[in-house]
């Protein structure tokens, strides 16, 4: 059964099992028990059954699906440094990579500690064959000056959060189907990371805290306090305050 | 095993069938539930008979938005564990209105929305900043919904934007058209059944894929901020969010629809409950953000790796999973906006516009203007939503000091008598300014807090150098709520 007739049938059979569900969920009572209680108990058997049939559906189902792009369990073991090194020895496949441009190359201080970087995607005919024989997908890799990998995909864009005080500076690489580098970027993405006072910081964590605090005071003095008196029946104007 | 997340996980067909199948589903259900709708009591407020299970579920439903699910993950990116544990926080909105939603029923027995209270307890001075943050923040927090889905199915399908934003449009305006606050509250209920069930899989499967120390070790060693305890950013932030919804559900009229909805007595239990399984959805959901590093794969928007993580680690029947709970967690928010703001379209605006032309105003007018406010709302929505402009998403963060300034004035006109209009509107206005000029001079993680913080200040000693004296009576009169133009002037001089 092609995996479209498997998705629409479990479609199908999920919402008649839902529309029974809901009309068994909803039904009469039964004597002696109040109908709070019976719908509770159906509740639970109608969460423990979803439970344990979608459970046993993911156990069956549920393995790594690479998406549309290629898996990457023949990732490269080199290095980026080793994959560098590589291109300066003149290997008759190898081809003097293209240049990368990052669309904003200096950015003002991160006070968060993260970035977005983007640059401009390749196109794999434009690189004369150098994408590989096959012309296959690109994947890009973005390095920091210590050579570590802070992202791998095949979007020209990547978020590097997380970082601590400091400069940063990034350089993307292009890789083709067979990991050989077809592009990089000449001029690095850099960043100067300077996270916001810790005073500060707290000083705007008690003030929440307080703020937080006299919200919740609020709401329990005005419950004790303020009982809710009778209606009124003769229409009243409001008093001048 | 690295995977690379570069394209949807979910072939167009599938996404089309579960879309179509859905859609068909929460309309006929609208339609059989509106039959219930015989008045505009049954439309707009469910009969106001609504019981603890549906109460709890419309509760945790509504809460759980698309922002759950994409913005929470962010957080953690963005913020580290603190940024995943402060966007739980928004569950103390729900908490904190527990109590209040009975005080709410037993005050206003028969009102409809937030607006109302706000016009009978501070008059023209407070509805006017009142009614203007409302209409604000409720069509902004539309937009970015209808926005939402189209992305999401969008990652997770490739169903081409337009048809995805437009589906989801549309089928919830019809249901919510066809059966009212019935259907909305009934829908709500399948789909949090949907959506618990689902994150529970979710995290299961991705517990058994995924160890808790392999995350703590790549973060420790490739994004140290995130596993601080003092990260300054993430400090900030924590209580600003829950600000943020403290904000969000008591000046929300979705939230006070559903005061009134609950039958008296059911309100603080299912507000309570409600925010108690709200909890750990963004944790879990936070959590998927923090292991896509350490699993390989790449982060190139941030507000997608939670469902790209999960879609892309549980295989088709997963995907579907994933693809089901978001257009769940979407039609639940966006169908109860538009009730919600439908609601007070009409008994806030149009109502009393009309009134002073005509004594009297029927159910059946009130019905019709109701699924006309509906229509237009859906239609605005999906035109604002159509060029899927990313900023129009991001100007909901500016309602976090608006609706952070509508904080005081709510709990103080409720509990308290000596709060005046005066105190009220100064409070929204001045919170709204500060919060906002805090947002472009510091940051979106400290406007709420700023926001509420000077209006608590504003409104504390408003209320004590120019006090009012309000007879809690008035919000149950009917006679109070339409009073005649020669009273009105009369009620307008005596308060300024």
């Amino acid at each position: 059964m092609s995996s479209d007739r498997q998705a629409t049938f479990a479609a199908v059979f999920t919402v008649k099992w839902l529309c029974y569900s809901v009309r068994w969920l909803s039904g009469t009572t039964p004597s002696g028990l109040p109908r709070i209680t019976i719908v509770w108990m159906r509740f639970l058997v109608l969460l423990a059954l979803s439970l344990s049939t979608l459970i046993s559906a993911s156990i069956f189902q549920a393995r790594p699906v690479s998406a549309q792009g290629p898996s990457a369990d023949n990732r490269s073991s080199e290095t980026p440094s080793q994959v560098s090194d590589s291109l300066d020895s003149d290997s008759q496949d190898a081809r003097k990579p293209a240049p990368l441009e990052f669309h904003k190359a200096r950015f003002n201080i991160a006070r968060e500690g993260y970035v977005s970087l983007s640059w401009d995607s390749l196109d794999t005919a434009g690189l004369d064959g150098a994408a590989g024989q096959d012309g296959g997908a690109i994947q890009y890799e973005v390095i920091d000056a210590a050579q570590r990998s802070h992202y791998r995909g095949a979007f020209p864009n990547a978020f590097i959060s997380g970082l601590s005080d400091g400069q940063h500076s990034f350089q993307v690489i292009a890789y083709n189907e067979a990991q050989q580098v077809v592009a990089r970027s000449n001029v690095p993405a850099e960043l100067t990371v300077e996270h916001w006072s810790l005073r500060r910081a707290l000083t705007l964590f008690f003030i929440g805290l307080a703020v937080f605090i006299a919200i919740i005071a609020v709401i329990v003095i005005g419950s004790w306090t303020s009982p809710i008196e009778t209606t009124s029946t003769a229409p009243q104007v409001a008093e001048k305050t | 095993m690295i995977i690379l997340a570069s394209g949807p996980v979910l072939t167009p067909t599938a996404g089309y069938w579960m879309l179509a199948f859905f859609s068909l589903l929460w309309v006929g259900l609208g339609i059989w539930w509106g039959r219930r709708a015989k008045s505009y009591d049954g439309f707009a407020v469910a009969g106001r008979n609504v019981g603890l299970a549906l109460g709890t579920a419309t509760a945790v439903a509504t809460w759980i938005t698309s922002n759950t699910v994409m913005l929470s993950p962010l957080f953690a990116l963005q913020l580290g564990v603190w940024g995943a544990l402060a966007y739980s926080t928004a569950s103390f909105g729900l908490f904190a209105f527990a109590p209040m939603s009975g005080r709410i029923r037993k005050l206003m027995p028969n009102g409809f929305t937030a607006v109302e209270f706000i016009r009978r307890r501070y008059g023209i001075l407070g509805t006017i900043p009142f009614l203007l943050i409302s209409l604000f923040y409720a069509l902004t927090w539309l937009i970015s919904m209808a926005m939402a889905g189209g992305k999401l199915l969008n990652i997770l399908s490739g169903i081409p934007y337009p048809i995805g934003m437009t589906v989801v449009v549309v089928v919830c305006v019809l249901y919510t058209l066809f059966g009212g606050m019935y259907a909305v509250i009934g829908t709500d209920f399948i789909q949090s059944l949907i959506i618990l069930v689902g994150l529970i899989v979710v995290a299961v499967a991705i517990l058994t894929q995924v160890s808790i120390g392999e995350v703590h070790q790549h973060l420790q060693a490739e994004r140290p901020m995130l596993l601080a305890v003092l990260f300054p950013a993430a400090l900030m932030a924590l209580f600003n969010n829950m600000l943020f919804s403290f904000g969000e559900v008591f000046h929300s009229n979705v939230w006070w629809s559903r005061a009134f909805a609950m039958r008296e007595g059911v309100g603080p239990k299912a507000y309570a409950l409600g925010g108690l399984l709200w909890l750990p959805v963004p944790i879990v959901a936070g959590f998927l953000g923090l292991a896509a590093p350490a699993l390989g794969i790449g982060i190139s928007q941030p507000d997608t790796v939670g469902p790209l993580v999960a879609a892309t680690l549980l295989g088709s029947t997963g995907a579907l999973l994933v693809f089901v709970v978001i257009f769940c967690s979407l039609a639940s928010s966006i169908d109860s906006l538009l009730a919600a703001t439908s609601d007070l379209i009409v008994n806030d605006m149009v109502e009393p516009s009309v009134r002073k032309f005509s004594a009297s105003v029927s159910d059946r007018d009130k019905r019709f203007w109701s699924s006309v406010a509906i229509i237009g709302l859906g239609l605005l929505a999906w035109g604002a939503a159509l060029p899927n402009k990313n900023t129009l998403a991001e100007v909901l963060f500016f309602a976090g000091p608006m609706v952070g300034s509508c904080i005081w004035p709510i709990i103080g006109g409720l509990y308290f008598k000596r709060p005046s209009p005066i105190a009220a509107a100064s409070s929204m206005v001045l919170g709204s300014c500060c919060g906002l000029v805090a947002y472009f001079a510091i940051g979106w993680f400290v406007a709420s807090l700023i926001g509420a913080a000077v209006s608590g200040v504003t409104f504390g000693l408003l209320t004590i150098l120019v006090p009012g004296k309000f007879d809690f009576a008035d919000l149950s009169n009917p006679l109070s709520n339409h009073l005649p133009e020669s009273d009105l002037n009369t009620t307008l001089n005596i308060e300024q």
